[in-house]
């Protein structure tokens, strides 16, 4: 206990995001598969936090591309939708377009990219052999407020600018500031915090310790 | 505080607390409830409404009609779209309305939620933030609703509990109050056992409380029967164990009192000092055994006869009043002589017995009645030792007739004589027969004369207590029998009275002079009555009525009558005692002692004090039965809750001892100057007033010590008029006549009093 303490007071001695035993932890109780992630996982991020915001992206959007396949929710979890943290859906090595935006949403914010450079996107995505546009979502990255964004995606490794993804039409962004005016970590477990699909995420995020 | 008072203070804070709490915890929780409510409104409408500008294509005009069109149709207090530089795109702005709650209300509650916020983007360009804040008013109205609606419940609430607790109270405080009830009756002296009550914890209290009543009740019981015992050890001859002379005698003043008819023989053993010179003191006492012997198995037969020793050689035994002396004096003697014969032969005492037998009418005092055996002595004698007397009831003269018993020698059986009128003249000192009718029937026209014309005066005597107070002046009644006559004391007409059953008329004037007395001066009196007028028709009412006119007066009035009460008497003494206490009168038994195991019945019945009578107390510096038995009396009568008085002390010693066995009051001629009373002066003339039978009486006794010093101090001192009496025959006439017993002992002290106050 005294370890734990101590480990957790140098962690928060050197800026570091993320909670080691935590993480472990909580893969523990998910599974094998996440027991396996996490080192891989924490040595990136400790690797992260010398490299610039460029190399981030390029290493979370790798990270997430190489470790999951896309596979729908029913298929995954027996659900029509559903959301999972980073380490669930590294536990079950598979996952949708929701859950490699917001796997790799949380591993930039854990590295130390500011929110505000980060947004979710609910797009329309015209995938090649299908006739209509499909639901997605994206991770997009504006470097400067306004500038044009980079997009990280599933369906392409490479991180490109948003012009070049004629594919994608954006409908609505948003990202986890919008949600949590004014409230700390303590409003995590008020029931009313669990009534929305994407703060129930992001309370179960901050549960494993990633941030 | 009562505990009652208390317990109902107790539930209500409670019910306070607990209301009152939980009215406040129900309006902070539905504060709560709609504050989140209001939090996920404004996220929601935020989230909305960005979405709806997002897809406008950052057209300027379309969003803001898009956000004016939301916020018209909704309750919003602004809407803002900021862009990142910080320029307002978007800004619309409702002020508060009114929301029907009270100021102060809103003021204690805020409902301020956090603004929803969202980013409103256009393609992948991000054009501002929006903040969306709706309305609070309904909340805080809602809010206010919800809070008058839970109090006016929760009052409604507390209402209906503290109407039932008061109802449960209520009822569990009557078997608490019925116990208090009890414990106060206890303290007052009534004894009443309760029922026990519902609840266990005063069951026990009120088991406890019935178990102590029953206990004092034995004590009393046990307490009278041991004054009983002492009783009798006071007052029984030591050597024969026979009833002293006092206690004879007030036996025979009460059975002449009540009955019309006595029988009582009188023994008198001759020759005493000879045979004591003779054969020695153990042969004198053990022929007074003997003699005492026979008359003790007479007088165990019934409750009627009585045995006493009356002076040295004399005996007495008091009859049955349906029997008839004269029948068994001749039995007795015989009885008497053979039991002598048999144990005294030897000694060879000749007739040693004289007996005196009288059957008739009562006299006017035992001491008379004794006188009058008395001077028979000789002619029984000369009769060969039997005398018997017959008087009627109109008669007045004493007809006398003798036996001649067989001299002992012969030993033949007893001739039974037969009673013939002897021919000359009773000794008796009054005048001719025809004379003494009509000098009765002329007194009893002046007493009626001297009631009707109130022709009547009140004596004063004071009762005092230990510190010298007075507790109340006895007040007993003189009459002028003849007018501008002398007023007489109650021994000169009382028995007339009583013979002639004006004895209500006597009681009622006696009321009326000590009421006015009492209004006058403010003093306590007490007065007596008879009890054969508390038996008279109306005689009750009547008293009542001039209590119920003078009610200032009645509370100061003190009531006595005799303690020996008959069993006719105790229903009427009863009914007078409840009438009169209520309306503030105490109520008295006098010349007390010698029924001590009546004094709980009376007790009972509701009497106040009881005045021990002297013949108890005399003595009581001195002798330690006497003291013994004045000591366990003052218990007695304390233990039950009543005020003891000693009567006719005389002597300052004894008035100490008095003081010290717990005696609450006395009076008598021991009693000091008190500290607060009128000038009387001493008047000594009225000595010469005293009844023909007391001043023979009174001859027969030795002086009393010498007069002069103390005449002298009376005359001196002119402002107190109950010093040592003023001369040895008043001295001697007082302690004689305070040996009647009957109601008017004080009065005879009159002899030696001054002239009472008020008189005509």
């Amino acid at each position: 206990m005294l370890l734990l303490a101590v480990l957790q007071l140098w962690a928060a001695l050197s800026a570091q995001a993320w909670d080691n035993h935590q993480m472990r932890a909580a893969a523990q109780r998910l599974g094998p598969n996440a027991v396996a992630a996490v080192e891989p996982l924490q040595s990136m991020l400790r690797a992260a936090q010398t490299q610039d915001e460029a190399a981030k992206l390029s290493a979370a959007n790798q990270f997430f591309n190489l470790r999951l396949r896309f596979a729908p929710d029913i298929e995954v979890w027996g659900q029509d939708e559903h959301w999972a943290t980073p380490l669930q859906a590294l536990n079950a090595g598979a996952g949708d377009c929701e859950d490699y935006a917001i796997g790799k949403y949380a591993v930039l914010l854990a590295m130390g990219v500011p929110h505000t450079r980060l947004r979710l996107v609910y797009v329309r995505a015209k995938l090649p052999d299908l006739a209509t546009p499909v639901p997605h979502m994206v991770l997009a990255y504006y470097a400067i407020p306004n500038a044009e964004p980079l997009i990280l995606d599933n369906l392409q490794a490479a991180i490109v600018p948003a012009s070049q993804r004629p594919d994608l039409a954006p409908v609505f962004s948003f990202n986890s500031e919008s949600l949590w005016q004014g409230v700390g970590q303590a409003a995590a477990g008020s029931a009313m915090a669990r009534l929305s699909r994407w703060r129930e995420t992001w309370a179960r995020i901050q549960l494993e310790g990633l941030l | 505080m009562t505990l009652t008072r208390r317990i109902a203070l107790f539930i209500a804070a409670l019910l306070l607390l607990a209301l009152g709490g939980a009215l406040v915890i129900h309006t902070l929780a539905a504060r709560d409830v709609l504050l989140q409510q209001q939090d996920s409104r404004n996220r929601d409408a935020a989230a909305s409404l960005a979405l709806a500008l997002s897809q406008q294509g950052g057209d300027k005009t379309a969003m803001l009609s898009v956000a004016t069109a939301q916020f018209d149709l909704g309750h919003y207090r602004s809407i803002q779209l900021v862009a990142a530089d910080g320029s307002a795109l978007i800004s619309l702005q409702q002020p508060a309305q009114l929301s029907g709650s009270p100021d102060w209300f809103n003021g204690l509650l805020p409902l301020r939620a956090a603004d929803g916020m969202a980013i409103v983007s256009s393609g992948w360009q991000e054009l501002g933030t929006l903040t969306v804040s709706a309305h609070v008013a309904w909340a805080q109205h809602a809010l206010w609703q919800a809070s008058v609606r839970s109090a006016s419940l929760l009052a409604l609430l507390a209402a209906i509990a503290a109407i039932v607790s008061t109802w449960m109270l209520r009822a569990w405080q009557r078997p608490l109050r019925a116990t208090i009830r009890q414990a106060q009756a206890l303290a007052r002296g009534q004894f009443i056992e309760a029922d026990l009550p519902s609840l266990p914890e005063l069951q026990e209290l009120t088991r406890s409380m019935n178990i102590t009543v029953g206990r004092l009740r034995e004590t009393f019981a046990a307490q009278a029967e041991q004054v009983v015992h002492l009783q009798r050890q006071a007052q029984l001859d030591p050597l024969t164990g026979l009833a002293l002379q006092p206690q004879w005698l007030q036996v025979l003043s009460r059975r002449q009192v009540q009955q019309d008819h006595v029988a009582l023989l009188l023994v008198h053993v001759q020759g005493l000092a000879a045979i004591n010179a003779a054969h020695g003191r153990e042969q004198a006492d053990a022929l007074l055994r003997c003699v005492a012997g026979v008359l003790k198995r007479h007088s165990s037969v019934d409750a009627y006869t009585f045995a006493g020793r009356l002076a040295g050689p004399e005996m007495a035994l008091l009859l049955p009043p349906s029997e008839r002396a004269c029948d068994r004096a001749a039995r007795l003697y015989e009885t008497l002589y053979e039991a002598l014969r048999q144990a005294f032969a030897p000694l060879g005492l000749g007739q040693p017995l004289l007996v005196v037998a009288y059957d008739g009418a009562p006299a006017d005092s035992a001491e008379e009645m004794l006188a009058l055996l008395r001077t028979q002595l000789p002619q029984a004698q000369a009769g060969g030792g039997l005398c018997m007397l017959r008087r009627d009831a109109d008669a007045s003269e004493v007809v006398v007739s003798s036996a001649s018993p067989a001299r002992p020698a012969a030993s033949q059986p007893l001739a039974q004589a037969a009673t013939q009128p002897a021919p000359h003249p009773t000794p008796d000192p009054a005048t001719q027969p025809t004379d003494r009718r009509a000098h009765k029937a002329q007194a009893v026209q002046a007493l009626s004369e001297a009631l009707a014309q109130g022709r009547a005066a009140l004596g004063e005597f004071q009762v005092q207590d230990a510190q010298g107070r007075l507790l109340h002046l006895e007040c007993p009644l003189r009459l002028q029998l003849q007018p501008s006559g002398e007023f007489q004391p109650a021994a000169q007409w009382l028995a007339l009275a009583r013979r002639a059953g004006l004895t209500p008329q006597v009681d009622l004037c006696a009321l009326t002079l000590a009421l006015r007395a009492i209004e006058r001066d403010g003093q306590a009196r007490a007065i007596n009555v008879e009890l054969r007028s508390l038996v008279a028709p109306g005689f009750v009412q009547a008293v009542a009525a001039r209590l119920a006119a003078a009610p200032r007066a009645a509370r100061h009035l003190w009531v006595e009558w005799t303690e020996g009460a008959s069993s006719g008497d105790w229903a009427a003494a009863g009914e007078a005692t409840t009438c009169w206490r209520a309306l503030g009168v105490q109520i008295g038994v006098e010349h007390a002692g010698s029924a001590p195991e009546q004094l709980p019945r009376w007790r009972d019945m509701g009497v106040d004090y009881v005045k021990v009578d002297a013949l108890h107390l005399r003595g009581a510096a001195t002798n330690t039965h006497v003291r013994a038995y004045a000591h366990s009396l003052a218990g007695l009568i304390r233990l039950l809750g009543l005020k003891a008085i000693a009567e006719g002390v005389e002597d300052s010693a004894d008035l100490a001892v008095l003081w010290q066995l717990g005696y609450e009051g006395a009076t008598g001629t021991a009693l000091t100057a008190p500290r607060q009373l009128g000038t009387e002066p001493a008047v000594t003339p009225e000595r010469a007033k005293a009844a023909p039978g007391v001043d023979a009486v009174a001859s027969n006794k030795a002086p009393a010590p010498t007069p002069a010093p103390a005449s002298a101090s009376a005359s001196a001192s002119d402002a107190a008029p109950v010093p040592a009496p003023a001369s040895a025959s008043a001295r001697t006439a007082q302690s004689k006549q305070s040996l009647t017993g009957r109601g008017r002992s004080s009065g005879l002290n009159s002899n030696s009093r001054p002239a009472p106050l008020g008189t005509r």
